[in-house]
């Protein structure tokens, strides 16, 4: 299991930026296996004047983005050159939303490998805030 | 042709459907990407969401729904990061597929060029 990944390190792996970039930290990881993202949820943010005006909730479609941001740290290793590869996200299988996310809020998200063949590698997301469950699916990436 | 922004109750901002159509019981809607411009790609999260409001104008025009109508599951969804310049090949078909309670179930076709691309599949719940 590795430490934190810092946002500095963050913008270093992944080619999203502001107002694209849906992850705040890697809280920790294990190559391969899994990765926990952190998302802080902001009325400050430009998804809030909108989705709804007098009333932000943070859009699953967004979820989808925190979930896929994190799961791109699933095959990333700082020490090793060639295990510095994110992965590229390649389907949304199914994603199912269960609980509101509000301003206010810590996403914590942890991406999980299901599977591999090849290339292609099936993660599951879940999303949680304060431990209770708000957002989970399936996610396929490409990898290499 | 009728205006997303007019319908949805997204502000300006997070309104992802510029024009749709009915066509009987379905609904042809055709995506917008504001913000995003020539080569650069389509974000993920706009993808989904357009398509989800796909879904949404679908059930208010055909359901009706006087409230909120909340996004609650969503299949099948390809990302291959299409160009903001190609938003104008595609549209989106969208149709309700069963109603169950307070949940809705629409199926939408996504077509570049008028070629199908890929069906997906969305959940509301009449909030």
């Amino acid at each position: 299991m590795n430490s934190e990944i810092a946002i500095e390190e963050i913008i270093q792996v992944l080619q999203h930026r502001n107002p694209f970039l849906l992850i705040d930290r890697v809280k920790e990881y294990e190559y391969g296996k899994y990765v926990i993202g952190v998302k802080n949820v902001s009325v400050n943010e430009p998804w809030a004047t909108g989705h709804f005006p007098e009333h932000p909730v943070y859009p699953g479609a967004l979820i989808i983005e925190s979930s896929a941001q994190t799961g791109g740290f699933l095959f990333y290793d700082p020490e090793e050159t060639d295990r510095q590869k994110g992965g590229m996200l390649a389907s949304v299988d199914s994603f199912k939303f269960v609980r509101a996310v509000y301003p206010g809020d810590q996403l914590l998200i942890k991406a999980e490998l299901i599977s591999r063949f090849g290339k292609f590698v099936k993660v599951r997301a879940t999303a949680t805030v304060d431990g209770k469950r708000a957002a989970e699916g399936e996610l396929t990436y490409v990898i290499g | 042709m009728l205006s997303g922004e007019k319908l949805l109750p997204q502000g300006n901002n997070m309104v992802y459907i510029d024009t749709y159509e009915l066509n009987g019981s379905n609904v042809s809607c055709h995506p917008r990407f504001k913000g995003i411009e020539g080569e650069n790609s389509v974000p993920l999260h706009m993808w989904i969401e357009s398509i989800g409001q796909a879904g949404e104008i679908c059930l208010r025009q055909t359901e009706a729904p006087s409230g909120k109508a909340l996004l609650i599951n969503i299949e099948g969804v390809p990302y291959t990061a299409i160009k903001a310049d190609e938003a104008s090949k595609y549209r989106y078909c969208a149709a309700v597929e069963k109603r169950f309670g307070k949940y809705i179930r629409t199926e939408i076709d996504v077509l570049k060029e008028e070629k199908t691309e890929f069906r997906c599949s969305c959940t509301h719940y009449l909030g």
